[in-house]
């Protein structure tokens, strides 16, 4: 039972790895995914989110992707009466500490890609490169769906 | 739910009067033990029964009953929904007017087509809640998305943008004036934000990401927060219609 336990584990970290891309093992990436791009629009947005496996506090810098002219760290702020503001994400919005997880998700963080060429179509998947203040780039493959 | 056999002793008791049948060896009705002539687990098994009818009417008795609790924010006021005559629906440039929609719910919204995360969050929102109702409630449930950035959505774009999301939906827009006076009915507020890169035609919109729901009798009934969810959403608009 042990054995199967290990095999199943290793498998499991095997399969981990896979979505960790290229570059660095010290950060991991789980559910990338950006929305399909509506007609007559020229933006969307990328999520993510992103782990800190290491010991040491780190920061993502920027992600950059063939797909949009100009990616932006964006957050989105509701105020308690329903406006919604797009603010750059400042670096303390980006900062995370050993084991935590920076989340890139609707209605909060998110990468904006501006400048499509290229509609963003559902079932397609896009390289996006995540640079940090510490580490290697990662490269994630990005799922175009629906939420 | 079965009844517990407390009726046997009636039916089985004109057997002893049947002459065929020696009274002193044919099986004795099942009458046996209890003082009311009630075995124990005749007894037990009809509590039990009482106690679980008693649940499901209870159950029963709060759905009907206990008032539906809105995820969204319910308002009381009898007063029509602001009318915004002034604009005009981007699919057929016609005026914008609820009375054509009488007795159907109408779910508004104010975004701009360039928005990229806010706004296509909650059209996903409103589509996945509408995927909760049934067919005759879908075709009683509008969706309107009014266009806070007139300079860069024409009437065509709003629309095809919308449609993305569902046929069904319909972009709203105008002038800027009825716009202004739209938003302000509805206490929404917006404005143009430039971003960090140059370019005149490059900006953000803040924009009140509220959603507006006027009720079948026209009134503006619930407000709800950009943040609610499908599932929230699904079950206010199932009690809203």
């Amino acid at each position: 039972l042990t054995t199967a336990v290990g095999s199943a584990l290793a498998v499991a970290a095997m399969v981990a790895c896979s979505a960790c891309g290229s570059g660095s093992d010290s950060i991991t990436v789980s559910d990338p995914w950006a929305r399909p791009s509506p007609p007559e629009t020229d933006s969307t947005a990328i999520y993510v989110v992103l782990t800190n496996r290491t010991d040491g506090a780190n920061r993502l810098v920027a992600a950059k992707t063939g797909r949009c002219e100009r990616t932006e760290l964006h957050r989105t702020e509701i105020s308690d009466d329903g406006v919604a503001s797009m603010v750059p994400a400042v670096d303390g919005d980006l900062m995370f500490g050993p084991g935590e997880e920076l989340a890139f998700e609707p209605n909060a963080l998110h990468v904006m890609c501006i400048g499509i060429e290229e509609p963003l179509v559902v079932g397609e998947s896009f390289d996006v490169e995540f640079t940090f203040a510490v580490g290697e780039p990662l490269t994630v493959a990005v799922a175009v769906r629906q939420p | 739910m079965s009844t517990p056999e407390t009726s046997a002793p009636e039916t089985s008791a004109p057997e002893t009067s049947n002459p065929d049948v020696d009274p002193m060896t044919a099986p004795l009705p099942r009458r046996s033990s209890g003082r009311f002539g009630v075995s124990m687990p005749v007894l037990t098994a009809a509590v039990v029964a009482v106690a679980v009818l008693g649940v499901v009417v209870g159950r029963w008795a709060v759905g009907v009953f206990s008032p539906h609790l809105y995820a969204g924010t319910v308002l009381q006021a009898d007063e029509p929904a602001p009318a915004m005559s002034a604009l005009s629906f981007a699919d057929t440039g016609e005026p914008v007017d609820f009375g054509a929609e009488s007795g159907d719910v109408v779910l508004i919204f104010f975004g701009y087509t360039n928005c990229p995360d806010v706004c296509p969050a909650t059209m996903s929102t409103v589509t996945r809640a509408l995927d909760q109702l049934d067919p005759d409630q879908r075709a009683r449930t509008e969706v309107w998305m009014v266009s806070v950035d007139p300079g860069r959505d024409d009437a065509e774009s709003l629309q095809t943008y919308v449609e993305f999301f569902d046929p069904e939906f319909r972009g709203v827009t105008g002038t800027v004036k009825a716009i202004d006076q739209a938003s302000t009915q509805y206490g929404v507020f917006y404005e143009l934000e430039p971003t960090a890169a140059e370019g005149a035609d490059d900006y953000l919109v803040d924009h009140t990401a509220s959603l507006f729901g006027v009720g079948p009798d026209g009134a503006l009934r619930v407000i709800w927060s950009p943040t609610v969810t499908a599932e929230e959403l699904g079950a206010d608009l199932r009690e809203l219609l």
